[in-house]
């Protein structure tokens, strides 16, 4: 039989409970040594010897501890304390559903401990388990019916379990000991008020939520909210009129804001998105702008809904205003509306005439008054990114240079002509251009940001980090590691990505898990607020941050990271199935340390992610591996691309990009089926996408080639692919649309992967030569393509000039 | 990102973002309520110590300016801290090299210095703790509750 915590003398089972408050308090090596204490009499005491493993865990020996635990498990199966200490680690270890497990576990032998209870609660919300949360916070207000955080907690998971009506209940049962209580913070009751009528509205008895709203306005101290709140309830219930006048009181908080103008136009029966409102709506707005004449979101709406004249006119005052004032972000505004092409060819037309006028009499239309010479520069600058944006990079320098020369100090200036450069594939000059315009304002960060991303994307890793590290706190202990702590996830995925280029792909894959750890570490973030936000009655708040974490990794940065990160594996594995694996990049040794607290030499990175606590208790570890040996070298190189994909077909399953990268992963596991899915799930998108025949072919050759598949799934898969497909090939994609350097150039990688190389490089040779689709980065990745395909110092020669002849500017081929 | 969530889930009504015509956010508003009152810990009777309203951070792209967010997201920040909170005052820190958060602050908002905090940054630079007002600014409007 094992011996339980009870069954231990009386001088032990102190020596246990002292060690429970050294965990408490955090005095880790003490607890070890009282735990050792114990099991020096008693080495055979399960609970114990989970114990010490709960203290190893904490101290940086985790697999040490975790051998403890279970060892301690092994011999106290049912022990409660056991099971709940397995719990904590896990649960420290961000292993939440092995947490629940333990104490579900736990709490079979323990069923009212509280804690267990409050952090299984809080486990079952991280995990979306709403049913369950709401079970054990029922078991946690029984316990304590009049603790305020118990049963708002209930009231929450009812919420979130989809049951408002429930939600409703609880608060009516238990309300008054809060609402009635003199000493609770009057913000506080408003909070709690404000979240009880929204749950009211959501039950859908609008009328009621009315008649809430007033009752409660007195103890209302969030004005702007309790304001929202009256204007959605009025026109969900269809009272246009005093809707109406409520968001007009709202237009006067914040003329900015979206969502009062719309539900402005929604009260007088309009629709923004029906064209015959067109008149009706400009009308209402133009009524707002008059009370509203500061507003920019009103100024710029008509834009959004206008056509021909009446689009004209709005651009006309926009422009007006913008070029005066000399706002920057004009282009940049109005670029939305490029995508319907009569708008941006207006727009052109217009800043043109604007330019002409403006050398001619210097006035703008029939302003009596001389403009200063500032307009005719923004002009210039506004119709440099026009035709940048229409490709005609030479004509977008000769304008931006003429800004710049009017106007050698405005540093935006340098910016724009960065981005024109950049497009136009120089990317030495678009990096010079953009730290020139640095220069010129070294306390600025935004510019310090751009040029260290203009340097990476032209490879220049040393200097970049240089520059960056000019804004990173100047006192951090380790000022390398600062960026992982900062989260800075644009850098670590830039720099990933220009490692990837320069072929360091041990380096790129530590940097892009930085970026993609920021993420899981967002995820995690949350965890504390299902406490925490019931504690502060911030509920409202509180269901939008569990909305918003919903949706962190189809954030573009996670898109990016993961990508390159997945195309790396999948180099990392094609690399060594071709019997010439990927190798290690070694420290240079000769660099300077470029930072007097970090380890770092010549742009090496000696950091990893801390090991876990946060603040003064945060664990530094020493980077062995800043190489990135561990990933070059890992038995499996699909299993984590095959995890990041999963993660994409969750967040960003309306992406081509997602299941381009699904195939590819799924088609080295031999996962045929799965491999077909994606090309299915590509169809259900863009049923004509340009990657659909490539990816068809290659799947057909690979079912040709893989003898040991079984034949009768064989021909299953490959009667879908006729059935979708017919008789199209790679070529008779690519011939069918001979305009199309896309085509081409996804047809030539399909080429390839199918150990046609020399098709593969004619057919990239002649794509630079179609402009459908052809890019700078279209065309940097096709001479990626052509020199894995063997291609000879020739055929690059043949590449570069044909490459140089659609992109004159160029320098990158 | 905690830090952002933290003031959200603590604050929820003095935080404010822009967004530019395509939902981008190109600046921010951070705001929070001074809770290190002394003599709040002390026990003092709640209500009793003037409420003072904090501005964490405040952001505009550079692409971005001159468009006047600035000034608009601290009005909203200001607004609610009165509203929600009964805040008497906002203070502020800034770079004493940052002169055109500064002028900002100074010309635009009509902050005023407290003191110069000496070395408060983290790299050593002193910032100046401004200060502003706000009784007064936002009165309370007699809602109709006729509707």
């Amino acid at each position: 039989m094992s011996i339980t915590v009870t069954d231990l003398p009386h001088k032990e089972q102190g020596l246990f409970r002292s060690a429970l408050k050294l965990y408490e308090s955090q005095q880790f090596k003490k607890g070890l040594k009282t735990s050792e204490q114990i099991l020096k009499k008693f080495p055979n005491h399960g609970e114990t010897l989970a114990m010490k493993g709960m203290f190893l865990a904490q101290m940086d020996r985790k697999d040490e501890g975790y051998e403890f635990i279970k060892r301690g498990l092994e011999i106290s199966p049912t022990s409660s304390i056991s099971w709940h200490i397995y719990g904590l680690v896990c649960q420290r270890d961000k292993k939440y559903s092995e947490a629940i497990r333990c104490y579900e576990e736990s709490l079979s032998a323990d069923m009212e401990n509280l804690h267990i209870l409050r952090e299984l609660a809080s486990l079952y919300i991280q995990s979306r388990q709403f049913a369950k949360a709401v079970e054990i916070r029922q078991r946690l207000v029984k316990i304590n019916p009049k603790f305020p955080p118990f049963w708002i907690g209930l009231a929450v998971a009812h919420h979130l379990n989809g049951h408002p009506e429930l939600a409703l209940k609880v608060f009516d049962a238990h309300e008054h000991a809060v609402l009635g209580d003199p000493t609770t913070e009057r913000a506080q009751v408003s909070k709690l008020l404000l979240y009880k009528n929204w749950l009211i509205e959501l039950t859908g008895d609008y009328q009621k939520a009315i008649e809430n709203l007033k009752e409660i306005r007195p103890r209302i101290t969030d004005i702007g909210r309790w304001m929202e709140q009256k204007a959605t309830l009025l026109l969900k219930t269809g009272r246009k009129e005093a809707a109406a006048m409520a968001f007009q009181d709202l237009i006067e908080r914040n003329p900015e804001n979206n969502d009062y103008i719309a539900g402005y136009i929604a009260c007088n029966s309009l629709d923004i998105a029906r064209p015959e409102d067109e008149e009706s709506v400009l009308e209402v707005v133009e009524g707002l702008q008059q009370q509203f004449p500061s507003s920019n979101r009103l100024r710029f709406l008509p834009l959004t809904f206008c056509t021909g004249d009446r689009f004209a006119r709005a651009a006309e005052v926009l422009a007006k205003h913008a070029l005066r004032k000399g706002i920057p972000s004009l282009f940049s505004s109005v670029r939305v509306l490029y995508a319907d092409e009569a708008k941006g060819a207006a727009l052109g037309r217009l800043i043109e005439g604007f330019a002409g006028q403006l050398r001619d009499t210097n006035r703008l239309g029939d302003s009596a008054e001389d403009e200063p010479q500032s307009v005719l520069m923004w002009c210039n600058a506004f119709l440099a990114q026009h035709h940048d944006y229409y490709g005609d990079h030479e004509r977008a320098l000769a304008l931006i240079d003429a800004a710049i020369q009017a106007s050698p100090d405005v540093v935006e200036l340098y910016i724009f002509k960065a981005k024109i450069l950049k497009h136009a594939g120089d990317l030495r000059a678009a990096r010079d251009t953009m730290d020139f315009g640095r220069q010129k304002d070294l306390l600025d960060r935004y510019i310090n940001t751009k040029a260290v991303k203009y340097m990476l994307r032209n490879n220049e890793l040393v200097e970049a980090e240089k520059l960056f590290l000019e804004f990173v706190n100047q006192e951090a202990p380790h000022r390398l590691q600062e960026i992982v702590t900062i989260q800075a996830t644009w850098y670590m995925c830039e720099r990933g990505r220009a490692l990837r280029r320069l072929g360091d792909i041990g380096r790129a894959l530590k940097q892009l898990h930085f970026a993609i750890g920021a993420f899981e570490q967002y995820d995690q973030d949350q965890f504390d607020f299902h406490m925490y936000s019931v504690r502060k009655m911030t509920l409202r708040t509180y269901v939008d941050i569990l909305e918003w974490e919903n949706t962190i990794y189809a954030h573009p940065i996670f898109g990016d990271a993961a990508r390159a990160a997945i195309e790396c594996y999948v180099e990392l594995h094609d690399r060594r199935q071709a019997g010439d694996p990927v190798r290690a990049v070694p420290d240079e040794k000769d660099g300077k340390p470029l930072t007097r607290n970090g380890a770092a030499q010549h742009g090496q990175h000696h950091v990893i992610a801390p090991s876990g606590g946060s603040g003064e208790n945060r664990v530094f570890s020493v980077d062995v591996d800043p190489s990135g040996t561990e990933y070059l070298n890992a038995d499996d190189h699909l299993a984590p691309a095959l995890a990041l994909v999963e993660k994409l077909e969750a967040a960003s399953g309306a992406q081509p990009a997602t299941h381009l990268l699904a195939f590819e992963v799924h088609l080295r596991m031999a996962k045929y089926f799965l491999a077909l899915k994606a090309i299915n799930a590509l169809r259900a998108i863009d049923a004509g996408h340009l990657a659909l025949v490539p990816m068809a072919a290659r799947l057909g050759h690979a079912l040709d080639t893989d003898a040991a598949f079984v034949a009768p799934m064989k021909a299953a898969l490959k009667g879908q692919l006729a059935k979708s497909f017919g008789d199209a090939t790679v070529a008779s994609s690519v011939a069918a649309h001979p305009e199309s350097f896309a085509h081409a150039l996804a047809g030539a990688k399909a080429l390839a992967a199918m150990g046609d190389a020399a098709a593969a490089r004619a057919m990239l040779l002649q794509a630079p030569a179609r402009a459908g689709g052809r890019s700078l980065d279209g065309l940097l990745e096709a001479k990626q393509a052509l020199e894995a395909a063997g291609a000879s110092a020739s055929e690059l020669g043949e590449f570069a000039a044909a490459a140089k002849k659609a992109l004159p500017l160029a320098t990158c081929f | 990102m905690k830090y952002y969530l933290y003031h959200l889930g603590t604050w929820p009504e003095l935080s404010f973002v822009a967004e530019n015509e395509q939902g981008r956010v190109v600046g921010y508003v951070l705001g929070k309520i001074n809770d290190d009152d002394p003599s709040a810990a002390a026990g003092a009777a709640p209500g009793k110590a003037p409420v003072e309203g904090h501005i964490t951070s405040l952001s505009v792209l550079r692409s971005y300016r001159r468009l006047g967010l600035a000034e608009r997201l601290m009005a909203q920040a200001q607004r609610a801290m009165v509203e929600a909170y009964g805040a008497e005052s906002v203070s502020l820190h800034v770079r004493v090299s940052n002169k055109a958060a500064f002028s900002l602050y100074k010309n635009n908002l009509k902050f005023d210095v407290k003191f110069t905090d000496a070395k408060y940054y983290a790299d050593g630079e002193d910032a100046y703790a401004m200060t502003k007002p706000l009784a007064d600014l936002y009165p309370a409007k007699v809602e109709s509750l006729d509707f």
